[in-house]
């Protein structure tokens, strides 16, 4: 018997050193990834209940005010870290979802500091960061997650926006590669931006590669807008009028699409063409201001300043901005003033 | 149930980074600004108004400048003429003899103060205890081996850089003859470097004078100037020496000095390397950095007052008197 419980004792504690250290190597593929993650990798470690179901559940049922309830009171409780590491997730996702980003900062600067070894955390904060504009600090929490864990495609991701914000085109491209080449491979939104990037950067092509695979996957007004654009640096006009073409027919286009249109046709100088669609969107949109930019613009060829006037007034009238409204002050002046020279 | 977390971050980050007009980055203002901007880079070339860049001075902080052009660059904003003091002067010079961003990117992030001057240890200790001063004459070998013995109407953009008769403490506009030694007159750094003599006159580093040349651009003909500013943030400083409380004294009075400079120019550009010393050429890639942050921060303010500045010549256009002009 002696025998017995001495065997057992030492093969239950080889059994629990065992499984210590899988769960430490299994840490790295915890629950908070936000991609989400095997579950099953703690649960496989764990005796007993999870201490976080009921969290994690008022989570799921966004029942966000519960849920940061549920984490805090937890985290007031002893947790085993991969649990902490969660709990303060949660907490810090409540939070943010919540709109209260001051609390969403600390929770994450908390969490960062106590694990500073873990990417997702490092992710939550760069995204905080940049949603309160403290862009630098974002760019940094980026770099950490990143460099914390190398193939971590929502720190790429996150570094991409950052750079992309500061017009580091090139480097913003580089980094929504790297996302792409992980776990973020079909995600449309990083494809998107990567082509944007790509053609600010002036690699029309590789943009063209990147948006033509999307849109077949995708079909989706901005992609098609930014689709025009590359197509029409690429100097196809012809495929940049059918992209645009294609992202009006949503219904949930605005008009400003179709005033895109007029305004290159006016730029390549389709004269015919611009005079024919200006009188369909004059219809179709009688008080849109963009359309009476345009009338201005043809009254101004036709030599009928009388009717040029009329059309700036209206502009004028409508401007829906500061800029807008300077930009019809600026051109009023500048008429009333060649008027005056030529009387 | 695993893949709710992505679910929300992505919903985050989507509501964050959507944009306008029902999730599409389009509005009646981006549509005005790009179809007027478009029209104004379409002017002819007697209409459109010239810009001019000047670059200042800043040493270190000077390599924000390719930043910034870098941005002009890509927006398409022509650079008509180009005026430089100091190390505005050398990037000036390099840019004006057609060196792309790339290759002066590589010179900036390779190139040091040993490259340009004969600064050592034992001659800077020769400099304080015999009153040695260094040499600037690298730099001017550094210039005519990197482009040759240009001169200045050889230039692809016509450029100008400042320095300062350290005898009389007039201005001097080097606008003709060998680049080079211009821009080493321009870079030579008083106190610390041997003037350099030209002809009759002892010349050093045009920043005592005109360290924004916002007027040497207009003096090369520049209807509209972009003045690029690096400014050394002096609040930083400590004054805990005798050589720190001199070197504040100056940074101070070339601070004051600026402001009416940059009252002339029509449009400033302002990277932050106010942290940067002036001798801190190895902080190139920050000072780079910076340009394109502030300048691309700034373009669409930039397109903005050009277009709004030059609106008649976007109606003569419009009206076609062009063709009606004699």
């Amino acid at each position: 018997m002696e025998g017995f419980r001495g065997a057992f004792f030492w093969v239950s504690l080889g059994v629990w050193m065992f499984c210590r250290v899988c769960a430490s190597a299994a840490e790295p593929y915890a629950l908070w990834e936000p991609i989400g993650v095997p579950w099953s990798a703690q649960v496989w470690f764990r005796w007993g209940e999870d201490p976080l179901t009921g969290a994690d559940q008022l989570f799921r049922d966004r029942r966000y005010p519960e849920a940061a309830q549920e984490a805090s009171k937890k985290l007031r409780s002893r947790l085993r870290r991969a649990d902490q590491r969660r709990a303060y997730w949660i907490l810090g996702k409540s939070y943010e979802i919540l709109g209260r980003l001051d609390q969403a900062l600390g929770v994450y600067q908390v969490a960062v500091e106590l694990f500073p070894g873990q990417a997702p955390l490092q992710v939550a904060l760069g995204g905080v960061y940049e949603q309160v504009g403290l862009w630098e600090r974002a760019r940094a929490t980026y770099g950490r997650a990143v460099q914390v864990q190398p193939y971590y495609a929502w720190g790429h991701w996150g570094l991409g926006r950052v750079e992309e914000s500061f017009g580091f085109y090139e480097r913003a491209a580089s980094s929504y590669h790297l996302a792409l080449e992980g776990e973020l491979r079909e995600h449309s939104e990083l494809r998107f931006r990567l082509a944007h990037c790509l053609r600010k950067a002036g690699r029309w092509r590789e943009a063209l590669s990147i948006l033509t695979g999307l849109l077949a996957q995708v079909p989706d007004p901005q992609y098609f807008l930014e689709l025009a654009y590359i197509q029409k640096s690429l100097g196809d006009w012809d495929q940049a009028f059918v992209s645009l073409r294609k992202a009006e027919a949503y219904p949930e286009s605005p008009p400003e699409l179709a005033f895109l249109r007029l305004a290159w046709l006016w730029e390549e100088g389709r004269e015919e063409v611009f005079q024919k669609e200006l009188e369909v969107l004059q219809k179709k949109f009688p008080e849109n201001l963009l359309a009476n930019f345009f009338e201005f613009l043809v009254a101004l060829r036709e030599g009928d300043w009388d009717e040029a006037r009329r059309q700036m007034r209206q502009f004028r009238r409508k401007s829906p901005s500061k800029a807008v409204a300077a930009y019809a002050q600026a051109l009023e002046s500048a008429l009333q003033r060649e008027d005056d020279a030529l009387r | 149930m695993s893949k709710a977390p992505g679910r929300v971050l992505a919903l985050v980050s989507l509501l964050v980074f959507s944009g306008v007009a029902g999730g599409l980055e389009i509005s009646p203002e981006s549509v005005l600004r790009d179809f007027l901007w478009q029209e104004w880079v379409g002017l002819a070339e007697d209409s459109r108004p010239r810009i001019g860049l000047a670059l200042g001075s800043g040493g270190g902080r000077g390599l924000a400048h390719l930043g910034v052009l870098e941005v002009l660059e890509r927006e398409g904003v022509p650079v008509d003429v180009l005026a430089g003091t100091s190390i505005g002067a050398v990037v000036g010079a390099f840019y004006a003899a057609g060196f792309s961003l790339g290759q002066m990117r590589d010179l900036a992030s390779q190139a040091g103060w040993e490259d340009a001057t004969d600064v050592s240890r034992a001659r800077v200790l020769k400099l304080i205890l015999a009153d040695s001063l260094l040499s600037t004459e690298r730099l001017e070998k550094l210039l005519r081996e990197k482009m040759g013995d240009l001169y200045f109407h050889q230039l692809k953009v016509p450029f100008a850089c400042v320095a300062t008769d350290i005898r009389t403490g007039e201005r001097i506009v080097f606008r003709e003859g060998e680049v080079a030694p211009a821009v080493r007159a321009s870079m030579t750094l008083p106190g610390l470097f041997k003037p350099v003599q030209y002809r009759h006159r002892f010349l050093v580093d045009g920043g005592i004078v005109e360290g924004i040349p916002v007027e040497t651009a207009r003096v090369l003909g520049a209807d509209w100037v972009i003045a690029s500013y690096t400014a050394y943030d002096f609040t930083r400083s400590d004054f805990s020496n005798v050589l720190k409380t001199l070197d504040q004294a100056l940074n101070i009075r070339g601070g004051l000095a600026d402001v009416p400079l940059l009252e002339q120019a029509d449009f400033v550009i302002r990277p932050e390397v106010g942290h940067i010393h002036t001798f801190e050429l190895w902080r190139s890639e920050e000072a780079m950095e910076e340009g394109v942050r502030a300048a691309h921060g700034r373009v669409p303010a930039l397109k903005d007052q050009l277009i709004l500045r030059f609106a008649d010549r976007l109606l003569a256009r419009w009206m076609r008197l062009e063709a009606k002009k004699p």
